[in-house]
């Protein structure tokens, strides 16, 4: 039977509404996610062409994805778990590693076992207090980055660097100087990234510590040998 | 449709430039109701106007083709609508009607014209572009991992060759390989070329008759101003 467009948006709206479960690490619950549309699938896989900014773009629109998928804004603790579930629903539960066939089944089922730290409080010469961010705040982060990258698009080693201090900007909620206290949420991604350029190397360095320690577990899950691993990138969503 | 030492210069400029939508327009201006068959006028203009080979990469090796075995082995007609089904959905396909700049391996706004879900059909020849794209950036993309996949096993509009040396080339219609290999005939003829071709026979031949000249009509005026050259060189020596 042949209709108007309204009528079959529906249609489509209903195979849309075929959720799947995903499991929140850090909210130790089932969430309900829909699964990826063409138009997500396409958007993923053209962000290839850019190059680094390219990259950048990647990350945060999986973010986008997960957020209006599962409707909500998680911590990115979750991201990759979200992540791997959208694969395997959407595209195939199996994925090729090198020579080697991985059941995404099981990888989720290890990623989910993880036990996802969440702040620390650093204290050195000067108190920071370092948070896992939402996805929303690491976009707003990425925002910066990927302006900052176009703006320095042929300084490819300041940028390289630049992103180094991104990611640890990320992660700090308050920096507190004896008395005086500064919360990231309430200042620019630039200032916080100033700040950030002018803490202590040993502080930063506890910070990516931090970072690493969140990082390293996720790679253990992700991790098929000792020469393969799932790389999270464009390649894994291309069928 | 005459192919012109003009359009090649203005092409070879898009071309540079990364403007592919005015490559399409000047390729849409051909005959045909879809691409197959405006493919089909291109290669004819080509060998009549242009050259008789053309040059491919296949299997590594640069190897020279001539184009009226090409074009001899081109079917009158192409299968141009194909089906796919997978549970409650089913999908047509047709080759398109024009030529539109994509970088994606299918153009699927241009390739999709029906969709069935669940017994409710929309012919998308009969909705507007935007609501076709709303409609179709809405698909799961699981579905459109099937639809890449039966498109590529397709055979239907699929272009081959018997000949072993050209075992390796194939077209598929209803991806952008066609509007790839057409602008891999154009892009050879760079800048430099038409300057060239320019300052040396607009000292016999007006501009407006060099730019009206097909490539053909080119080389044989190359040819003739040559011999001239040699001609006079060989009575100065005299």
């Amino acid at each position: 039977m042949e209709t108007d467009t309204k009528t079959f948006l529906e249609q489509i709206q209903g195979l849309e509404q075929k959720t799947f479960d995903v499991f929140s690490i850090s909210k130790k619950e089932n969430l309900k996610c829909k699964p990826l549309t063409f138009k997500q699938q396409k958007d993923i896989i053209s962000t290839v062409a850019e190059s680094t900014i390219g990259a950048l773009k990647f990350q945060k629109l999986l973010n986008e994805i997960i957020i209006e998928n599962v409707g909500e804004n998680l911590s990115l603790n979750d991201k990759t778990g979200i992540i791997l579930a959208l694969r395997k629903e959407s595209i195939d539960e199996n994925y090729e590693v090198g020579d080697k066939k991985v059941s995404l089944d099981e990888v989720i089922v290890n990623f989910n076992k993880i036990k996802p730290s969440f702040s620390k409080t650093i204290k050195d010469e000067l108190e920071v207090q370092i948070e896992v961010p939402t996805l929303r705040q690491e976009n707003q982060v990425l925002n910066s980055t990927i302006e900052s990258f176009k703006a320095n698009e042929k300084e490819m080693g300041k940028n390289l660097g630049n992103l180094y201090t991104y990611e640890i900007v990320k992660y700090v909620k308050k920096v507190k100087i004896g008395d005086k206290e500064i919360d990231f949420s309430e200042i620019s991604v630039k200032d916080r990234v100033s700040i950030v350029e002018n803490i202590p190397l040993s502080t930063n360095k506890k910070i990516v510590d931090f970072i690493q320690s969140l990082k390293s577990k996720e790679q253990e899950v992700l991790k098929i040998d000792d020469e393969h691993s799932i790389d999270i990138d464009v390649s894994f969503f291309d069928s | 449709m005459e192919i012109t030492f003009r359009d090649l210069k203005k092409i070879s400029g898009y071309l540079e430039r990364g403007e592919d939508l005015f490559f399409c327009d000047y390729l849409n201006q051909f005959e045909g109701v879809n691409i197959f068959e405006k493919f089909k006028n291109i290669l004819t203009s080509w060998d009549f106007d242009v050259s008789n080979s053309i040059d491919l990469n296949l299997k590594g090796k640069g190897i020279s083709v001539q184009l009226d075995y090409i074009i001899s082995t081109i079917p009158e007609y192409m299968e141009d609508e194909i089906s796919v089904k997978n549970q409650n959905l089913k999908c047509n396909f047709s080759i398109p009607s024009k030529f539109v700049p994509n970088d994606d391996i299918l153009p699927i706004y241009e390739i999709l014209s029906y969709i069935e879900i669940n017994d409710v059909a929309l012919d998308l020849r009969k909705v507007s572009e935007q609501e076709k794209t709303e409609v179709i950036d809405k698909f799961p993309a699981n579905m459109f991992n099937l639809i890449i996949d039966e498109i590529l096993k397709t055979k239907g509009s699929v272009l081959t060759f018997d000949n072993p040396v050209l075992e390796d080339l194939s077209i598929n219609f209803l991806t952008n390989d066609p509007f790839f290999f057409l602008k891999g005939l154009f892009i050879p003829y760079g800048k430099d070329y038409f300057r060239d071709i320019t300052f040396h026979l607009s000292r016999r031949i007006g501009s407006e008759t060099i730019m009206d000249s097909t490539m053909k009509d080119i080389d044989f005026y190359i040819e003739k101003y040559s011999e001239e050259m040699e001609n006079n060189k060989n009575d100065v020596d005299l």
